[in-house]
């Protein structure tokens, strides 16, 4: 599927960024990934260690052999699984909406969209030591409505966003209420 | 008495699994027009690794006869009798 689908792309909409989260927010998966892997070599070790002769026994190797195997596909799919997690967060801005598609697990999925024209107020949140030196944060953008706010979590170059997510806006309120920008124009000559 | 081979149906139930759920990862990264080079990496390395364990298991336990039984009386006393340690 091509993302235009995704989105129902409409003929006039132009895509301007397709955001993710920052790869460096994915390291502490890999970490942890990386650690599962290694843990049966350890255990492995442990029990030879212990109990030198229990692997001469073909019953218990076939079982431990099977038992590791199904441990290190247990591991690949919960790291597949992660991944699909992370990589599924996409926010999508147009210059006419901004499209938030967020996974969460394997069976839920929230898409929701807001009007450019709509939009307030844009907020970026750079916090802790590694968004400081990598440059990603939060980037919120509000409406007048209550209900209905867009976070683009731990996106990279969040003041860049903030600056061309306002610029964009504009020009979609120029578009959707030209009298409104005609006044504007004609009291500032 | 159950055959070691049970633990091989086991496995396999466990196989088929591990497959529906890859390929439910796959179709989400399809419907999501997620098709990278970073998602295909990730996808061919989860594969890869995947036939590679499974081969590797496969290798291990080639000589192994199956058609044994799983408990016999004494077995597991005798694995862990104190001689041993």
């Amino acid at each position: 599927m091509h993302l235009s689908n995704l989105i129902h792309q409409k003929s006039y909409e132009k895509v301007n960024f397709i955001l993710r989260r920052h790869p460096l927010t994915f390291l502490p998966q890999i970490g942890l990934f990386l650690l599962l892997l290694s843990l049966p070599i350890f255990v492995y070790f442990i029990i030879t260690a212990s109990f030198p002769t229990l692997f001469a026994s073909d019953k218990l190797f076939a079982a431990a052999v099977l038992t590791a195997s199904v441990y290190y596909l247990s591991v690949y799919l919960f790291f597949f699984m992660h991944f699909i997690d992370y990589y599924l967060d996409i926010w999508i801005v147009t210059n006419d909406r901004i499209v938030d598609v967020e996974q969460f697990g394997l069976f839920s999925r929230t898409i929701s969209e807001l009007d450019l024209f709509r939009v307030q107020d844009v907020t970026t949140d750079v916090h802790g030591l590694f968004p400081t030196f990598f440059n990603y944060g939060d980037v919120s953008v509000k409406t007048a409505s209550q209900n209905l706010d867009i976070i683009f979590r731990a996106v990279g170059n969040p003041n860049h966003i903030r600056q061309e997510l306002l610029q964009l806006a504009d020009i979609d309120r120029q578009y959707h209420y030209p009298a409104v920008a005609t006044d504007k124009g004609a009291n500032e000559g | 008495m159950l055959p070691l081979a049970s633990l091989l149906i086991i496995y396999f139930v466990f196989l088929a699994i591990f497959a529906i759920f890859v390929l439910i990862n796959i179709y989400h990264l399809v419907a999501s027009a997620a098709l990278t080079s970073v998602s295909f990496t990730v996808t061919f390395f989860v594969i890869a690794a995947g036939i590679l364990t499974i081969y590797g298991a496969w290798a291990l336990i080639q000589g192994v006869d199956f058609q044994q039984p799983l408990f016999n009386p004494g077995s597991i006393s005798d694995t862990f009798h104190p001689n041993q340690f």
